[in-house]
């Protein structure tokens, strides 16, 4: 009896250290019938997105019988550094979102994306189907690595009704825009509604206040990591006006995230805030009207106010996949026509495809905005995708404190100048 | 003499576990050590030696001094709150109350002991919120406006908020650990130092504290070690925010490695920490030793 007992019990034990060794070999079972699996990974496990993309698999795979797509997806942040870690590996997923910028440049830099040329280069009504200007950011010495499937602007989203009501008029320069917000905030409103818990909300202001401020030139040369020096006095100034502007904020800004305010400024709590036209989509619940400024020109400034501050994101192929053209038969099924007017119709965004978002059943203001991006004279990157992870990292974090008074706009420019030095000692 | 045959038995036995140990323990702490010596980013495979850069650059990084900074407030506050608050309450609840009340009290501490602490981080961030957050309604209701506050997002209260939270989970655990050790002091001594007009408190350090130092020395290693090493709380409710004032040596290795793409400088934070950690534990071993009678 005991010994029986004995052995089942031995029995089980290695039985429990075999079943998870088992399963770690056969981590990719290949189906029957020559079926190939390839794994896709975006960014998006919270609606509608979430199930855009599982109804736009499914789809796929009744077109595509011999293929199915192996879905995950992690939120933003998780994202970037789940990415960093399997890109390049064997593991890496097949298919990956990926944002134009130095994101996309860290990825191609680690050997880890497919050289789309050649299949481009085999498939030019691929390369026309998208607007020019979107598919630029995605390419890096020349070399193409990726697709756009969304593009983005941001802009100062107000309501219309409160403006009407007090008479206001949209604001063109600075001295004016400072007066619309000593208006309302003369009428006891809120004047802006924000949410710098996040701290790429930052990015997003101060990455347009440089642009409209800084020398194009300076602009530029900054973004190169062996260079960049940050002295200007132009930043230092840009953070000035961001302080200004902090002033006809909500006071609670640093414990709000983003989509709260976004809510607040739905529910009519601050009639301004600085939003992404893909926002639109969660807007169904507002009830005034409203319209867009591009933000306003700064006096003193030397970059063009013209510009619109955005980057459109898209999809990257593995560079280790094993099977690159039914990875590339899935990405061209994602971004052809009729799924960019689906897309834009059921997520709000603004698809790359030339004229999807014209054809797709969609809010004036939508289409009005992508008309505004094709149509902007030059587009400015988002400022965490512009600069190194280091020198990104000191911006935005010294930027947060500077918001609750505890550092200053040239401490904020200390901590980005000595960031800036490693960098450019590293490269 | 042991036959030969038998002490290579003996090893042959010990071997499973030494493999195990070696590859999952003491390979990974070597190879982070020998990581600090190299630049490399953590996609890219390439990695460049920079010899003593990244730990040099650890005595000059000011957020490694906040982080420290952190990390020993961390500590304080938990040996206060673990492992002399946690023994308090241990003794409340063997000591003065009846076995129905304490063991219904007992579970009730220890259960957020069972709840994973990203669930328990998540929840305080309901409780933290600016705006209808649970404290905030809270001080409302009681007369106290005045002390409302964005919690986790104002410089000065940040830190205490996160800390609170650690001590909220832990309490019960080592509190659990200590009714264990009161359980078995012979009811006896009390009796007798009742008999001598001992009060509760007299009692309280003269017979429970003594005899449950074994546990406190435990406990001490627990919390120490775990408040150097934290990293889910502040992780989940502040990202180390706002700026870096909640920042720990945990999160700012983690933001280093895959948020700024510095591995090599991040594997020099980590062996900072397993440093930290090691002394601490050699230094209270040592000192619990001498104290042995």
């Amino acid at each position: 009896m005991r010994t029986t007992a004995r052995i089942a019990t031995a029995a089980i034990a290695v039985g429990a250290l075999i079943v998870p060794l088992a399963a770690c070999g056969s981590s990719e079972p290949e189906a029957a019938d020559g079926q190939v699996t390839i794994d896709f990974f975006h960014r998006w496990p919270n609606e509608p997105k979430n199930a855009y993309f599982a109804d736009l698999v499914s789809r796929f795979e009744e077109e595509n019988p011999d293929i199915k797509v192996n879905v995950e997806s992690v939120l933003n942040d998780a994202y970037k550094d789940k990415v960093k870690v399997v890109a390049g590996s064997a593991n890496a997923p097949d298919v990956m979102f990926s944002w134009s910028g130095s994101f996309l440049e860290e990825l191609a830099k680690g050997d880890a994306l497919m050289d789309l040329g050649p299949w481009l280069a085999e498939n030019p009504e691929l390369t026309e189907s998208f607007y020019e200007s979107q598919l630029e950011p995605f390419a890096v010495d020349g070399v193409q690595y990726g697709l756009p499937i969304g593009m983005h602007s941001k802009l100062f989203f107000y309501n219309v009704d409160v403006f009407d009501e007090l008479g206001l008029e949209v604001p063109t320069t600075w001295d004016e825009f400072i007066d619309v917000l000593d208006e309302l905030q003369g009428e006891g409103l809120t004047p802006i509604e924000y949410g710098a818990q996040d701290q790429w909300t930052i990015a997003h202001y101060v990455g347009t206040l440089n642009q409209r401020m800084l020398d194009p030139e300076v602009f530029l040369a900054d973004q190169d990591p062996a260079k960049g020096e940050f002295t200007d006095p132009g930043y230092v100034e840009a953070l000035e006006r961001f302080q200004e502007l902090s002033a006809y904020m909500n006071d609670d800004m640093a414990a709000v995230t983003h989509e709260i305010a976004r809510n607040a400024w739905i529910a009519g709590e601050a009639p301004i805030m600085y939003m992404q036209s893909s926002e639109v989509g969660y807007f169904g619940d507002a009830q005034f009207e409203y319209a867009t400024f591009n933000m306003p020109s700064v006096d003193g400034g030397k970059g063009d106010p013209g510009q619109l501050t955005g980057a459109p994101e898209g999809f990257v192929i593995s560079k280790t996949t094993e099977h690159p053209e039914e990875a590339q038969r899935f990405v061209e099924f994602m971004l052809n026509e009729a799924n960019g007017v689906k897309y834009s119709e059921e997520t709000g965004e603004l698809s790359a495809v030339q004229g999807a978002v014209d054809k797709a059943d969609v809010p004036e203001i939508s289409k009005e905005l992508a008309q505004g991006i094709v149509d902007a004279s030059a587009m400015t990157t988002w400022l965490d995708n512009a600069y190194d992870p280091q020198i990104v990292q000191a911006y935005l974090t010294e930027t947060q404190l500077m918001l609750g008074g505890q550092q200053t706009p040239e401490g904020v420019m200390k901590a980005v100048q000595d960031a800036a030095a490693r960098v450019r000692d590293a490269s | 003499m042991k036959p030969l045959t038998r002490t290579f038995g003996n090893a042959l036995y010990v071997l499973p576990a030494l493999a195990l140990l070696g590859l999952f323990v003491y390979y990974p702490l070597i190879a982070n050590i020998v990581y600090g010596f190299f630049s490399f980013s953590a996609g890219a495979g390439e990695m460049k030696p920079v010899g003593a850069d990244n730990f040099l650059r650890l005595l000059d990084d000011p957020i490694i001094k906040t982080a420290l900074t952190n990390n020993l407030i961390y500590a304080i506050v938990s040996i206060i709150c673990q492992v002399g608050g946690a023994l308090v309450v241990a003794a409340w609840l063997t000591r003065l109350l009846g076995p129905r009340m304490g063991g219904i009290l007992r579970s009730v501490y220890f259960l957020p002991a069972v709840i994973s602490m990203t669930v328990i981080a998540l929840l305080f961030t309901f409780v933290y919120n600016s705006r209808g957050g649970l404290l905030n309604e809270l001080l409302a209701l009681i007369g106290l406006e005045h002390l409302q506050t964005a919690w986790l997002a104002d410089v000065d209260t940040a830190l205490g908020s996160v800390i609170a939270v650690s001590q909220w989970q832990s309490i019960g655990y080592v509190c659990m650990l200590y009714v264990v050790a009161l359980q078995q002091i012979p009811e006896e001594y009390y009796e007798a130092a009742s008999l001598d007009g001992a009060g509760r408190i007299r009692q309280f350090f003269s017979i429970t504290v003594p005899q449950a130092k074994e546990m406190i020395f435990v406990a001490m290693i627990l919390t120490v070690s775990g408040a150097f090493t934290v990293f889910n709380e502040p992780y989940i409710l502040t990202k180390g925010g706002p700026g870096n004032t909640t920042q720990v040596l945990a999160t700012y290795m983690y933001n280093q490695g895959f948020f700024q793409n510095q591995m090599g400088y991040a594997s020099a934070i980590a062996s900072l920490i397993f440093l930290i950690t090691l002394v601490l534990s050699l230094v209270q071993m040592l000192s619990f030793r001498s104290g042995k009678d």
